[in-house]
């Protein structure tokens, strides 16, 4: 008998001793500092680019279900915008930012956000963009090809979760655990160029390379103290 | 309350219930804050009932087997009870600390199953397997893997609603996983095909086959081999039931319905397994008499 409540008093011990260990060691959350916004840092208009007033819909990378997207929204800070150039190309892009990435706070990839909104993924591949002005000069993420009804759309993207470009969800989970294990919160950055085509034809590689030149020059447009929420630092 | 009815019932218990009162509030202070962060972060938002309702189950079978584990008591300090708590614990802080919501939750198992092997022993850890083992059905499917087992769910689930409700006539057509029936449109979004709730319903499935007990061997492999097709079927029927009410009623019932939806999608689980498990039983006897 007396062994017994010994030993239930020694696991009870164990167990608050586990509870108070997970309160201690996990990193404070509201320490990752605020930015400024990101309407603040990305220009209206840039190299031959200029925000349009248009009225292309764009899919929000908020929502995955119809009706709240405000309960499921992961992102401190969201920026969409329609550019321009001088030769009738029209861009669109996303900004999603969130202050602090975890488990099932993050940022959501675009390959569900439209499937969620009912765009069907034709294609997608892997891609490395070129950009001068981040500190490798190049940048790896994601091409795809997106339908729904009577509409196409072209997409490039790029996830960045603290300094690291996300490929696939198990590498960004070990990152975001090793880096919390290290006491820091990483922040994660969806940046999203896209243009809305009449047909699947139209998705060549020349509308690629506009989209890469997009970024390429707003990347080199935001002020250098700040492209590391876009392209992060150098590692 | 429920503690001097235990102790009034089995008055020659061995393990005296006093002692588990401390290691109850223990898991109390571990796993009341998991439970709160579960459903802030998928119950509510996917409007599932069926996390709480396989705790509850889970629960009661403890209780079922309450007479029987007073009985037990384990000597000495049990090196597999030690390492599981052990591990779990471990696993617990990993988790909590950096919100892996799967890990805080799954700690639960080696956690339970160290503390009976340490205060019943191995016999009475070997009779709570199957409660233990549900808790499984509670640990949230990760985010990543859940989108890519979704989409072809929900593509599944919006074609055979398609297909049934258009076999009877009703102006219906798809487009991926967006339904229209006459001036509504409807997107099976991830919580309406839930593999969420084609989980718990699995779980209520095992639950199901566990309580009914067959000797017989082929009536359980039967049941088990009807867990998985029922819960897909208990998803179509919630989805064209979504899809005709508000085809009838407008979309304000149709959101109502959707909101009181697992409930529903959980008693129709349940009537097809009594359903199954009697048509099984008569197929028996016939096939015997």
């Amino acid at each position: 008998m007396r062994s017994t409540a010994a030993k239930s008093y020694l696991i009870t011990a164990l167990m608050a001793t586990a509870a108070a260990l997970s309160w201690l060691s996990a990193p404070d959350l509201d320490a990752a500092p605020t930015g400024p916004s990101l309407s603040s840092i990305v220009p209206r208009a840039f190299g031959d680019w200029k925000e349009l007033q248009t009225a292309v819909p764009l899919v929000d990378p908020r929502a995955r279900e119809t009706g709240e997207p405000d309960q499921q929204n992961p992102y401190d800070d969201l920026l969409m915008r329609a550019y321009g150039n001088g030769r009738g190309d029209v861009v669109l892009l996303a900004l999603a930012y969130g202050r602090n990435q975890r488990q099932e706070v993050k940022i959501h990839r675009p390959e569900l956000c439209y499937a969620s909104q009912g765009f069907k993924l034709l294609e997608q591949t892997e891609a490395r963009f070129q950009v001068p002005a981040a500190a490798r000069g190049h940048i790896d993420g994601r091409r795809m090809l997106v339908t729904t009804s009577n509409r196409f759309e072209a997409v490039s993207y790029w996830i960045r979760i603290g300094d690291v470009f996300s490929s696939g969800a198990w590498s960004t989970r070990m990152h975001i655990l090793s880096e919390g294990l290290n006491g820091r919160v990483v922040d994660g950055m969806l940046v999203r160029v896209s243009q809305v085509l009449p047909d699947a034809q139209s998705a060549s590689p020349q509308r690629y390379r506009i989209q890469e030149q997009f970024v390429a020059d707003l990347v080199n447009a935001v002020p250098p103290t700040h492209r590391y929420l876009l392209v992060g630092h150098a590692t | 309350m429920a503690a001097t009815h235990i102790l009034s019932a089995v008055p020659q218990s061995q393990v005296s219930l006093r002692a588990w009162v401390p290691i109850l509030i223990g898991l109390a202070i571990l796993y009341l804050p998991v439970y709160v962060d579960l459903y802030e972060v998928f119950w509510r938002a996917s409007r599932s009932a069926h996390g709480p309702v396989i705790l509850l189950m889970v629960a009661w079978l403890f209780w079922r087997e309450r007479h029987e584990l007073a009985r037990c008591e384990a000597r000495g300090w049990d090196a597999i009870g030690m390492l599981l708590l052990g591990l779990g614990l471990i696993g617990y802080v990993l988790g909590r600390s950096h919100s892996v919501h799967q890990l805080a939750a799954g700690s639960q198992i080696p956690v339970l199953l160290g503390v009976v092997r340490l205060m019943l022993g191995s016999a009475a850890a070997r009779r709570m397997w199957f409660p233990i083992a549900l808790l499984l059905f509670v640990v949230p499917i990760p985010g990543s893997i859940l989108d890519q087992l979704l989409l072809p769910l929900k593509e599944w689930v919006s074609g055979a609603v398609d297909a049934t409700l258009h076999g009877l006539g009703y102006p219906i057509a798809r487009n991926g996983v967006l339904l229209t029936i006459g001036p509504y449109s409807l997107l099976i979004a991830d919580a309406c095909a839930g593999l969420n709730s084609m989980v718990a319903l699995t779980g209520i499935g095992l639950l199901y086959v566990y309580l009914a007990g067959h000797l017989r061997r082929w009536i359980t492999v039967a049941l088990l081999i009807s867990v998985l097709p029922i819960a897909f079927l208990a998803n179509i029927i919630r989805v064209a039931a979504l899809v005709l009410i508000t085809y009838y009623g407008g979309e304000a019932s149709g959101r109502a319905f959707h909101d009181q939806a697992s409930f529903v999608e959980i008693a129709l689980a349940f009537g097809a397994f009594f359903a199954l498990e009697h048509l099984i039983v008569w197929i028996d006897r016939a096939r015997s008499a």
